[in-house]
């Protein structure tokens, strides 16, 4: 068949394979427009005269029955440029000789085809979940964020992939400007300066989590080491006249944010409780005469256990006497009474235990930044200063909510960016930053009109190789193409379209740096952090690098992966407050002023008034000076927040047009 | 033309993020969060010693005794007996005393057996009523028991009656 004939077959939407079969003319085609932007699905505009049926009556093209999809092909001699398209819209012009259709290779299972490529781009680094929100997930289209990569619509097949936009997947059509079909039209070839190119992307993230543990520290040793030589309590002990060891903390106290008592045991080292003790002796003396003398003694005491350093604080003494005579000045009987009443205050010597139970429920930022720079020719002003992209509204789901499937491991972790899975959450930010600069460095856009012998070869999944005396050498990515046929004149304009990166080309390589811990030999690369390492953000792709972060979080040092001790989580050291001794001062000088009067002495109710008054005093100005044991345990409830320089490479851009040489 | 379907560059994509969590949080408050171990517990306890001495002395109490009443007459140097000489005497055989009991009063009124004096009572109310007996006076050739065992009581008491 010549080269520039078209073919168009009215086909079932079931017909998806060309064959000879469809080199027909249902149509009688006089002008066409084929063509496909990039993103987009291939388009054919074509007019045709008016369909008749056979009886000469115009029929309704998009009639119940009648076939809306379409073979289009146009022969370019080697080969033919196919397309396979359905009807879309209202003709135009249908009241003419001649009607405009217009037919698009777009899928009708588009979603569906959508969502199945999608789910196949799901996965890291460019795609990272947990910067995205829930529902929008399911948006297929937010998947590509991080590749440089767009949708392409095969325009026979309707196979929905996705094409990188530097360098295309299908491989590379050269136009040398030598060969016979390497040359390209003078007329049709153009160059232009899309934009300035992007230099540089200022990216800030924040990631999330809940750092949550569970567990219990044993205070005892450390209360008891500070309190102990304080109090001059004995071995294990701490002595005070109020702390008792009925007021120790019980279990199920708060003693802390997030912090509350899970054991504690206290119990006195002497027995306070006041015991009895009584004795009476009697004694009968008989004179033999008829005379007996009766004597008896009886003698009642209330004690307890008085622990060493308590103080008397009151001594009241009551001593009565009588002697009775008969008629005759003989004693006929004698009685006397001593009582005495210690008040005393006795000095608690408790031995504790303290247990503390944790519930942490912290909530954890780490703010992540850094400026990715493109390594591109200048246009018009240096990179340096050129023009800078912000991404800041990056921020992570709770990355230990188990709806999220924990994405920090283990939410008693201090970091996730120091974590393998952190780390694929930083590639994936490099992913995005590097998405954008490569995209705008697609600056020149070169337009040029090859023979069509060579459109059959041009696809959006392509590069071309372009040498033409007048641009010079061009390397760039096919990101429209038309084949377009005047009806008017018979001619066929072939165009095709390429964008050319200006970066000066290179690539990153990877350092292994130098292992903090010990040698790599040792434990394998992955078990411990290094120095000056720098890995390529993703394994197929040698245009940036990034110097994986070593945690340093900036919270209170709890480390909940391992077991924690009293000093662990002190927040305020122990502080006690009136010890015994500053006790004992300050009652004494309470009472220091409370005397009885010497002249005259004091008869009974003074003694009595005194020594009331004096156990009164004692008793509130204990009160003043209660022995209190003062610590801060680091709070389960507390807000942290690290901030991060991500080091980065710059960002090597391949040299698709030299602009310095042009 | 334009494009069928608008597929451009996700560049800005709104609302993809997840909702922002809390906002930062404020300084931590060193006050907030203290652990207080203390109390008011202990106070003074009162410790007291009483020593109670008491002595008495008892004389015994004559409450009754029972006499015989004699006649003596005088007797002369010849061992005649004038009879017209004599003094009238009153001869106890049997004292009874009264003495206090230390102790508790007993609970029974006859003394326990093989304690004390067979014929001791003890009344309640904590008195020792003890009984003395003496030798009766023995009548003689100038000594005539005139009446026997005249019961005497102490004033206090009811006037006692002679067996």
């Amino acid at each position: 068949m010549p080269a520039g004939l078209p073919y168009f077959a009215w086909i079932d939407a079931s017909e998806t394979t060309f064959g000879p079969e469809h080199m027909r003319w249902d149509e009688a085609v006089f002008e066409f427009i084929l063509s496909q932007q990039e993103g987009d699905p291939a388009s054919l505009t074509a007019k045709v005269r008016r369909p008749v049926n056979e009886a000469g009556s115009v029929i309704g093209l998009l009639g119940p029955g009648r076939k809306i999809w379409c073979w289009f092909a146009f022969d370019c001699g080697p080969a033919l440029v196919k397309f396979r398209g359905r009807l879309v819209g209202i003709p135009t012009s249908i009241f003419e000789e001649l009607v405009t259709l217009e037919f698009v290779a777009r899928p009708f299972d588009v979603v569906a085809q959508k969502e199945a490529l999608a789910e196949t781009l799901r996965v890291l680094p460019f795609y990272d979940p947990v910067v995205l929100d829930k529902e929008r997930r399911k948006d297929p289209d937010v998947v590509l964020e991080g590749y440089t990569a767009i949708w392409h619509y095969d325009r026979e097949t309707h196979i929905l992939t996705i094409s990188d936009e530097i360098t295309g997947e299908d491989g590379l059509v050269e136009f040398d400007g030598a060969s016979e079909t390497g040359k390209v039209l003078y007329d049709g070839l153009g160059l232009t300066l899309t934009s300035g190119p992007l230099s540089r992307v200022d990216v800030s993230a924040e990631f999330t989590w809940t750092q949550q543990a569970v567990g219990t520290v044993d205070l005892t040793r450390y209360i008891i080491d500070i309190a102990r030589p304080i109090t001059d309590g004995q071995a294990g002990s701490i002595a005070s006249y109020t702390l008792t060891a009925d007021s120790w903390p019980k279990p199920k106290t708060g003693i802390g944010d997030g912090w509350e008592v899970a054991e504690s045991r206290c119990y006195e080292n002497y027995d306070l409780t006041l015991r009895q003790w009584t004795s009476s002796t009697t004694v009968l003396v008989e004179t033999g005469d008829g005379q007996t003398i009766n004597g008896s003694r009886t003698h009642s005491r209330s004690t307890f256990a008085i622990p060493p350093g308590s103080m008397t604080v009151g001594f009241d003494i009551q001593s009565t006497w009588s002697v009775s005579y008969n008629d005759d000045g003989d004693a006929t009987g004698y009685s006397s009474n001593y009582s005495s009443t210690a008040s005393v205050l006795p000095l608690h010597h408790i031995t504790p235990t303290l247990v503390a139970g944790y519930k942490a429920e912290r909530q954890c930022t780490e703010l992540v930044s850094f400026s990715l720079i493109a390594d591109v020719q200048p246009i018009l002003t240096d990179p340096e200063d050129g023009e800078a992209m912000r991404i800041d509204d990056i921020r992570s789901v709770n990355l230990s909510d188990p709806e999220e499937g924990v994405p920090i491991g283990d939410p008693r972790r201090r970091s996730y960016i120091a974590t393998e899975r952190g780390n694929r959450s930083l590639e994936h930010l490099i992913a995005l930053a590097r998405a954008h600069l490569m995209k705008r460095a697609r600056v020149v856009e070169i337009a040029f009109a090859p023979k069509l012998a060579r459109m059959p070869e041009i696809t959006l999944r392509k590069n071309v190789s372009l040498i033409e005396p007048r641009v010079g050498e061009a390397v760039g990515k096919i990101i429209g193409y038309s084949i377009a046929l005047d009806g008017s004149d018979g001619r066929v304009k072939c165009e095709v379209r390429i964008g050319c990166t200006i970066g000066y080309g290179g690539s990153q390589v990877a350092f292994a740096g130098t292992p903090t811990y010990c040698s790599i030999d040792y434990v394998g690369a992955d078990y411990q952090q290094f120095n000056d390492r720098v890995v390529l953000f993703d394994e197929g792709d040698t245009s940036v690098g990034y110097q994986p972060p070593q945690a340093a979080p900036n919270d209170d040092g709890i480390d909940f992966l391992s077991a924690l001790s009293a000093e662990d989580v002190i927040d305020i050291p122990l502080t006690v407050e009136n010890p015994p001794r500053d006790q004992q001062t300050y009652i004494l000088q309470a009472t220091m002023g409370h005397t009885l009067p010497r002249t005259p002495a004091a008869d009974d109710a003074e003694l009595q008034k005194y020594y009331e008054t004096t156990s009164e005093l004692a008793g509130a100005a204990l009160r003043q000076v209660e022995t209190k044991l003062i610590f801060k345990l680091k709070s389960m409830t507390r807000e942290f927040s690290s901030d991060y320089e991500l080091q980065v490479t710059d960002l090597k851009i391949p040299t698709g047009y030299d602009l310095e040489a042009a | 033309m334009p494009g069928f379907e608008t597929i451009v560059r996700p560049v800005v994509f709104p609302n993809i993020r997840p909702v922002p969590t809390r906002s930062l949080p404020p300084e931590d408050n060193p006050e907030q969060g203290k652990c207080t171990i203390g109390g008011g517990g202990g106070g003074i306890i009162a410790v007291t010693e009483n020593i109670s001495v008491s002595g008495s002395v008892h004389n015994p109490k004559e409450t009754e005794r029972r006499v015989d009443q004699v006649r003596v007459s005088q007797k002369n140097e010849d061992g005649t007996i004038n009879r017209e000489s004599f003094v009238e005497l009153e001869v106890a055989n049997r004292i009874t005393m009264e003495d206090s009991v230390a102790g508790d009063p007993p609970e029974f009124e006859s003394a326990p057996p093989g304690v004390g004096d067979p014929d001791a009572i003890y009344p309640k109310g904590g008195k020792q009523l003890s009984k003395y007996y003496y030798a009766p006076i023995k009548e003689a050739d100038n000594i005539e028991i005139t009446k026997r065992n005249i019961i005497k009581k102490e004033p206090a008491t009811k006037e006692g009656s002679g067996e």
